[in-house]
């Protein structure tokens, strides 16, 4: 058998320990459906509980909880598209419409979203509902930061397709 | 030989080795390599189809 293999002192369902490239293809892609779907479902099912909190009018720890979770997915869908990008592996459609703003395109669409966002929650703020208005002036903050990061990502991930390009030609 | 025996010497498991002969995966240029040498024969011998 070539190689040797590292001692492991635990290995749990997510470990490709011992696995060979067939097995560790199965699993990668396995993994990456997973956590497509984990995104999707955790984005559908925080934005349905915040909208039941309005009208409920939920517990401050209840709204917390609510944001934390629609926090967690949008940093890693960030996180993933940042990755994808340095390795130049977002799909075509996607990362042209990402990078076809300019700077300035991008920055008004985040400043619409984070004014709608702000009157929105203004709006909820003068009905008293100051706890609503919080968490939607922090999410519309949350979606604009992460239109910035999804446009800073179409523009590296084409940089680092026309970087590796240059090279073959060289 | 052997799938396993095949398996072993070319540092896979023996159901990668099946799922090669079945045609459900295509190997890498690196196991293609590793169990050419494995059997003694060449890439064309193995892996090039026939006309």
């Amino acid at each position: 058998m070539k190689g040797t293999k590292k001692e492991r002192n635990y290995v749990d369902v997510f470990s490709d320990y011992g696995l060979d490239e067939r097995q560790r293809s199965a699993s990668s892609n396995i993994g990456f459906r997973c956590f497509r779907e984990l995104y999707i479902v955790t984005l559908i099912i925080t934005i349905l509980w915040y909208a039941a909190d309005c009208f409920v009018d939920a517990e401050i720890p209840v709204v917390v909880v609510v944001g934390s979770y629609f926090a967690a997915a949008i940093v890693c869908y960030c996180v993933y598209a940042v990755r994808a990008a340095k390795a130049g592996v977002i799909n075509g459609i996607t990362a042209f419409s990402f990078s076809t703003l300019n700077l300035a395109s991008a920055v008004f669409t985040a400043f619409i979203a984070l004014v709608f966002g702000l009157s929105a929650a203004g709006v909820l703020s003068i009905s008293d509902k100051t706890t609503d208005a919080v968490v939607i002036a922090v999410f519309s903050a949350m979606l604009s930061t992460e239109n910035f990061v999804l446009f800073f990502c179409g523009r590296k991930n084409k940089k680092v397709l026309d970087d590796q390009n240059k090279e073959e030609d060289e | 030989m052997s799938q396993q025996t095949l398996a072993e010497k070319a540092g896979v498991s023996r159901q990668t080795i099946n799922a090669i002969e079945k045609g459900d995966y295509n190997p890498t240029l690196n196991l293609c390599i590793d169990i050419c040498k494995a059997l003694g024969k060449t890439l064309d011998e193995i892996f090039w189809e026939g006309d």
